[in-house]
């Protein structure tokens, strides 16, 4: 049983104009994996991240997560899935303005039904494993554009999740900064989690044990090492 | 595998959610505040001042009446017949009564101010017991008795005493009543229910009838009635009064104009109420505004709520809490100001205070109504957005 499985999924738009931003893709990825998506901006990537990570459902075909079936899941059962399985971390690291490290890795806890005082204390852990121990209570404004990235990659892994998938997570970050990032993407999959990346850029890409590259909406390859 | 939000959670988020953008809450809960400060207040005062009424009415009572002399058909007046209250002191349940006659002259501080300048004092003549049967008291000095019914004295109506300029008997003061000089020995109290004798001056009878011809015949009676049969007494007053012509024989019951008052208190009271009530309508919908351009800014945040495992329910609850929470923080701070006022209102006119607790409540209610009413547009907005398309960035 593979944790993600797609098979034949399409996504398209209405539009006007219609876009067809995915077209008959197959893919599977097992627990451990760590994988790269890559293609230039506008092949699809972002929507094959948002059907992977179950934010988001195919016009046909089928997606599998941890053996539900997607197209079969309520919006309950969708969010309860992101809720426990599911860890994402953002381009724009998305953190909430105005509230500290430590509460904004809090956050990823809030939809568990975890109590403050557990979901604080598991905050501090997640954001001493991504090297953010001394930050906690500095807000976003006071950190730097790699240091928030870490902030949000401390949220998305707080819950232990399966999978983290992360959205060009280094494309706001310089070359040292990103791929000081990806260190901590390739140490999280060291300690078992999936690890799924979105990338335009190959030196990051390469990085990953498996590489998927998409164009206009298709698989066009992979490399697996 | 579920998506769980603790209630506590969700009213923190909330609450957070207000505190983050404080300043535009504040302006937002300020709409809700003015609406319910003004129906607080509104209802505060007018129970302070029907308490005020009421206790006014308790105290003077409900069965005293006032027996006039109407016009006939032709406009003619004939008068009372002399012994008028008399007769009327004779049906059985009249307890007390007491008389008044008009006196025809006039008071003036001094024989220098005009005859016809009469400020609209009337001059009466009354018996001792006239204050008893009226249920006034004495601010000042006393009141007229046997032994100043022929002597040139006279006590004053709070009314009259202020417009003639006197306000305390030492040294004693003097008025130019027709062409004598009058000392004052008394001024009377406030008497809420008679208007007219609080603008009067009282001499005793035998005085007017020497110096101004007055007769006998009252020009209005006053009657102390058991108060469970005041109807029955109406009924055979004219005829006991003025044999002659009953129909010209004008009986009212001071109360009822106080009732009346009341009433049309109570009116406006309404309309001011309506009037809050609109305010508070359009601080609901000035929440609804801002709750809706919040969605709109908070797409990313909705977004990452979603990603993290909210669901639908839980960003519609987050955005109904907050609505409600800013209405609830405007309805308290309304209230206080509300309460504030009335206070302030009842020490400033030294009414009975009285607190409508119903109204109190009721208000709260209402903004805890309204900030929901107000919210759920929004929330439901909020909650239909599409994390995929929020969190998307290029």
């Amino acid at each position: 049983m593979s944790l993600i499985e797609l098979s034949k999924v399409s996504k398209s738009y209405p539009g006007p104009p219609r876009v067809d931003a995915l077209i008959d893709v197959d893919l599977r990825a097992e627990g451990g994996d760590s994988v790269a998506v890559i293609g230039p901006s506008g092949s699809g990537k972002s929507t094959l991240l948002h059907i992977l990570g179950a934010l988001d459902r195919p016009s046909t075909g089928s997606v599998r997560i941890a053996d539900r079936d997607i197209s079969k899941l309520s919006d309950k059962q969708l969010s309860g899935l992101r809720a426990n399985l599911i860890g994402f971390v953002f381009q724009d690291f998305f953190l909430l303005a105005g509230t500290t490290a430590l509460e904004n890795v809090a956050q990823g806890l809030l939809y568990r039904g975890v109590a403050a005082r557990e979901r604080r204390e598991r905050a501090g852990h997640a954001l001493e494993t991504v090297g953010l121990a001394e930050r906690m209570d500095h807000l976003p404004s006071q950190l730097s554009g790699g240091e928030r990235q870490r902030v949000a990659i401390a949220r998305a892994i707080v819950g232990n999740p399966s999978v983290v998938f992360a959205d060009e997570p280094t494309g706001n970050l310089d070359t040292k900064t990103g791929s000081g990032i990806v260190d901590v993407l390739l140490n999280l999959n060291a300690a078992g989690t999936t690890v799924v990346v979105i990338t335009h850029d190959r030196e990051v890409a390469a990085r990953f044990d498996r590489e998927i590259s998409i164009r206009d909406g298709r698989i066009a390859g992979e490399r697996s090492s | 595998m579920k998506s769980r939000l603790l209630w506590r959670d969700t009213i923190g988020l909330g609450y957070r959610g207000i505190l983050t953008r404080r300043g535009r809450s504040v302006l937002t809960a300020a709409g809700i505040a003015i609406g319910i400060a003004a129906i607080v207040a509104v209802l505060g005062i007018s129970a302070s001042g029907r308490a005020d009424l009421l206790a006014v009415l308790d105290d003077l009572g409900t069965n005293l009446l006032r027996v006039t002399q109407g016009q006939g058909i032709l406009g003619q007046s004939s008068g009372f017949p002399d012994g008028a209250a008399e007769m009327a002191g004779r049906i059985g349940p009249v307890s007390r009564y007491s008389a008044t006659t008009l006196v025809d002259t006039s008071v003036r501080r001094s024989e220098l101010i005009p005859e016809l300048q009469t400020s609209g004092i009337g001059v009466f003549t009354a018996k001792d017991n006239l204050l008893d049967v009226l249920g006034g008291t004495m601010q000042e000095g006393r009141f007229l008795d046997a032994a100043a019914d022929r002597l040139p004295v006279t006590v004053l109506g709070s009314v009259a005493a202020q417009r003639l300029g006197i306000r305390a008997l030492d040294p004693q003061p003097r008025v130019y009543l027709g062409d004598t000089w009058f000392t004052v020995i008394g001024i009377v109290d406030a008497l809420p229910l008679h208007p007219d004798l609080e603008r009067a001056a009282f001499i005793g009878s035998t005085i007017a009838a020497d110096l101004f011809d007055t007769t006998a015949a009252p020009s209005a009676i006053y009657l102390r009635v058991n108060p469970e049969v005041v109807e029955d007494v109406v009924d055979v007053l004219p005829a006991s009064v003025n044999p002659e012509s009953p129909d010209q024989v004008e009986i009212t019951r001071p109360s009822d104009a106080l009732a009346a008052r009341k009433a049309a208190e109570e009116a406006l009271t309404g309309l001011l109420v309506a009037l809050g009530a609109v305010a508070l309508l359009v601080g609901g919908v000035a929440i609804a505004n801002i709750m809706v351009m919040s969605v709109l800014e908070r797409r990313m945040e909705i977004g990452v709520r979603r990603a993290l495992g909210a669901t639908r329910g839980h960003i519609r609850a987050q955005f109904l809490i907050e609505s409600t929470l800013l209405a609830a923080a405007g309805g308290v701070v309304g209230v206080l100001l509300g309460a504030g006022i009335t206070v302030a209102f009842a020490i400033n006119r030294d009414l009975t205070l009285a607190v409508p607790v119903a109204g109190l409540f009721g208000s709260i209610g209402a903004a805890l109504a309204v900030g929901a009413l107000a919210g759920l547009y929004p929330a439901i907005r909020a909650a239909r957005i599409e994390p995929a398309e929020a969190v998307r960035t290029g």
